[in-house]
């Protein structure tokens, strides 16, 4: 049964941070997830995302993006095995038999390595977002592109809240279709593909005739009638200043590594070696980036042991 | 009054007259397509501010001509539910969408603390207010938009169809809070319903509503209205069955079913049978586990315990085609089977997908299911009871021998709930076995053979429905 992540609040210190300071970490780990090679300091970010999401207690949702993210990593890698040709040392170093003939696989331990790499990146990638929209509730995000202009925040919203619904809608519309015979197991992909036409045509008319009745709706409720007031509202705490110069030296030592070359890392023709002299600022960095999420009493204390609302609810001891 | 759709060619609202006091409660009733959500439309500013078309005439709120109300104001002033609450929901959080419309006419922040405490209390929401909408059951969607609209406080609330996903006890409650609302603020209130019997000694007015023509019905002609129609229902659909029944062709036994995020099982050790030629209605609240039930039999879900058999076969196992020919479902979202550019093309893709000999069978379903003349239009450009029937015909062209419907009279009126009905059993009368989950105790008493009631996860109890629709209005 698949699972749709959906934000929970929780009282964990995270989930206290000002939007401003989880957006701009989120930022640096996507940016610099980009601008670094060496798989060191990738994994490192990787291990902070890790630290954050348990001790955020959202290691659910964030598996959940994994599970989505999987056969594509392993795609990256095989993909990468199969057409590099720039490295030099051979997975297997003998001739394989067949047919009677002799056959060397041209696979290298530099292409298999590379698209690790690249795996990794995509894994940073996929993680810094997960852990975004699992610390950032949709009210928070709302109020940041508001910044920009409501229309943006409210798009947004809308999509956060459309997307589960059209999960649960193509499910509904494929069990109705298997009704009429429409299979989705078995009988070839073609076929498949085949199937997928009626189900996906029924969701973009659905999904066309609701956006129709959202906007009607919106507007008679007063969208767009002027300038929107906003009932929340995030205020500066002094653990907001804390994570914020942890993040700052955090980007001054990731540009001072860039700078001085140790973010670079070389896959072909061989694989390069890993000095500590060069790897010393990503374990700084991992550090760096936990720091907020250790924070312990303010206003964590009092309700150290009390679950939220949305919390309450989802664990059955307290049903609408 | 007088209103035009931009692609209509004549007017949708015709000479309409009346006027509303200051806390009158209205019921607006009448055929389906008859006008009464344009007219719902039209006293909400959105037709033609946001549709397009053409008005004559005056409609005016408080005096003054609702074209000369700024937007702003107009949406301070009224407040519109439509049918849908999936469509109007907006945010993530109940909370969220309780502030929505104040956020959105301006209120100041002090306010709109206020008033969602004020509203919060008033609705008994302090329990679930933090909830992400996404888990809420359609009832409390529903309360959610409602309350959210209640909190900008209008002077006029404007309500669609607001009963058609309740059961009846979650109508009396929304029907309750809205009392209180009117208690409470003194508003003016319009309901444009089907459920007429939940209405009957609530409201102070009652507009009949055809063609796009309105008249002033005194309220006890509510009661005339039901018990008559509901009479004609059950003289037509319960006609004594041809066919001999007995078979049994599917059934559960001792089924248990929890979801996993839930605490609780949905089904509990529940057995049940269908038999050939007879139409069972399985009743029950909100979330009872209607559907679920439905679900297990069409194979789309596995039971966690016991066992599901159709014709003595593993639906969950079946192969789509083989499942197809054997059981019929009809969900509570007919836009659901509908993507093909006409009618008849709806039908036929059944018949392709299962490889089926016989052509005139189409013919003859279009024909019984009176789609003959429609057979040339888009599906999608139907009204809701057109469209049913067009998804039911799309099943029904495989000649299913277990026939499954989710809320099959949500959206429709008396007039196409007795079409539907007759439609049912004439099915039966040719052996078909037929389960409806069904909201509409009045609409199963008429027609069905056996009523099932779901409550707690097992049937609770068991009656023949023998009594007629004038007891049940007096009940």
């Amino acid at each position: 049964m698949y699972q749709i992540p959906v934000f929970i609040e929780k009282n964990r210190p995270l989930f206290k941070l000002h939007y401003g300071v989880l957006a701009a970490m989120h930022l640096y780990l996507l940016v610099f997830a980009l601008v670094f090679d060496h798989p060191v300091y990738l994994l490192a970010m990787l291990a902070a995302i890790a630290v954050l999401m348990w001790t955020a207690d959202t290691i659910s949702y964030w598996s959940a993006y994994l599970r989505m993210s999987i056969p594509l990593i392993i795609f990256i890698i095989i993909l990468n095995v199969l057409f590099s040709r720039a490295g030099s040392t051979p997975i297997f170093n003998g001739p394989i038999i067949l047919f009677s003939a002799e056959y060397y696989l041209p696979f290298t331990w530099e292409a298999l390595f590379y698209g690790v790499g690249m795996a990794l990146r995509l894994l940073v990638i996929i993680s810094s977002c997960a852990s975004f929209f699992a610390l950032v509730s949709p009210a928070k995000v709302l109020g940041m592109l508001s910044l920009f202009g409501a229309r943006w925040a409210l798009t947004f919203n809308l999509t956060l809240r459309l997307i589960p619904l059209m999960m649960e809608e193509y499910h509904r519309i494929s069990e109705v279709q298997r009704c009429r015979g429409v299979e989705w197991t078995g009988r070839g992909v073609i076929n498949r593909v085949k199937s997928f036409f009626p189900v996906s045509s029924i969701l973009l008319l659905s999904s066309l005739e609701r956006s129709v009745a959202m906007a009607e709706s919106m507007y008679g409720r007063g969208f767009g009638s002027g300038p929107r007031t906003s009932y929340y509202q995030n205020a500066w705490q002094r653990h907001d200043s804390w994570a914020a110069l942890c993040l700052t030296i955090a980007g001054v030592i990731s540009i001072w590594a860039l700078i001085a070359g140790w973010v670079e890392y070389s896959y072909y023709p061989q694989l390069s070696l890993i000095r500590w002299t060069e790897i010393w600022p990503a374990l700084v960095i991992g550090g760096l980036l936990v720091i907020p999420a250790l924070r312990t009493g303010g206003d964590l204390a009092a309700t150290a042991d009390e679950l939220t609302e949305s919390e309450l609810y989802l664990s059955g001891q307290q049903t609408p | 009054m007088s209103y035009t759709y931009p692609d209509s060619k004549r007017p949708d609202l015709q000479d309409v007259y009346f006027e509303l006091l200051e806390g009158q409660s209205v019921l607006l009733t009448g055929p389906s397509g008859s006008g009464k959500s344009t007219l719902l439309r039209v006293m909400g500013g959105l037709a033609p501010r946001f549709y397009g078309g053409r008005l004559h005439g005056q409609v005016k709120l408080l005096g003054q001509d609702l074209d000369k109300w700024p937007h702003r104001d107009l949406c301070r002033h009224i407040g519109i539910l439509f049918q849908d609450p999936e469509s109007q929901l907006v945010t993530t959080r109940v909370d969220q969408e309780l502030v929505f419309g104040m956020e959105n006419v301006g209120y100041a922040r002090d306010l709109m603390q206020d008033r969602l405490q004020e509203i919060a209390a008033v609705f008994a929401m302090q329990s679930w207010l933090y909830c992400p909408t996404l888990h809420l059951s359609g009832g409390w969607k529903q309360m959610t938009v409602l309350a959210s609209i209640m909190a900008v406080r209008p002077r006029l609330l404007l309500l669609d169809e607001p009963l058609s996903q309740l059961d009846a006890d979650s109508a009396d409650q929304f029907l309750d809070y809205l009392d209180q609302c009117r208690r409470h603020w003194g508003m003016a209130v319009v309901i444009a319903e089907h459920r007429l019997d939940k209405l009957a000694k609530r409201v102070d007015k009652v507009l009949y509503i055809n063609q796009g023509k309105v008249q002033a019905q005194p309220t006890d002609k509510i009661s005339w209205l039901v018990g008559y129609q509901g009479t004609e229902a059950s003289n037509k659909a319960k006609r004594i069955s041809a066919f001999n029944k007995g078979q049994r062709v599917a059934g559960l036994r001792s089924v248990d079913f929890w979801y996993t995020h839930a605490q609780q099982p949905v089904l509990k050790q529940l057995s049940l049978d269908l038999q050939a030629g007879e139409i069972t209605c399985l009743m029950g609240a909100n979330g009872a586990g209607k559907t679920t039930l439905l679900k297990l039999l069409l194979g789309t879900i596995k039971p966690c315990r016991g066992q599901v058999d159709i014709c003595g076969e593993n639906p969950y196992r079946m192969p789509a085609l083989q499942l197809a020919r054997k059981v019929g479902y009809l969900s509570q979202e007919p836009g659901d089977y509908l993507f093909s550019p006409t009618v008849r093309q709806e039908v036929e893709f059944t018949y392709r997908s299962l490889q089926l000999k016989d052509y005139s069978r189409i013919n003859r379903l279009l024909e019984r299911l009176h789609l003959q003349p429609l057979a040339h239009r888009n599906p999608r450009d139907l009204s809701w009871g057109e469209r049913q029937r067009t998804a039911l015909a799309s099943i029904l062209v495989a000649q299913p021998q277990v026939l499954l419907l989710d809320e099959p009279t949500r959206g429709l009126d008396y007039r196409l709930k007795n079409d539907l009905a007759v439609i049912l059993r004439d099915l039966a009368n040719q052996g078909t076995a037929i389960l409806v989950a069904t909201h509409d105790q009045y609409w199963a008493n008429t027609f069905a053979d056996q009523l099932l009631y779901l409550k707690q996860g097992t049937i609770s109890d068991t009656a023949n429905s023998n009594y007629s629709g004038e007891e049940m209005l007096e009940v």
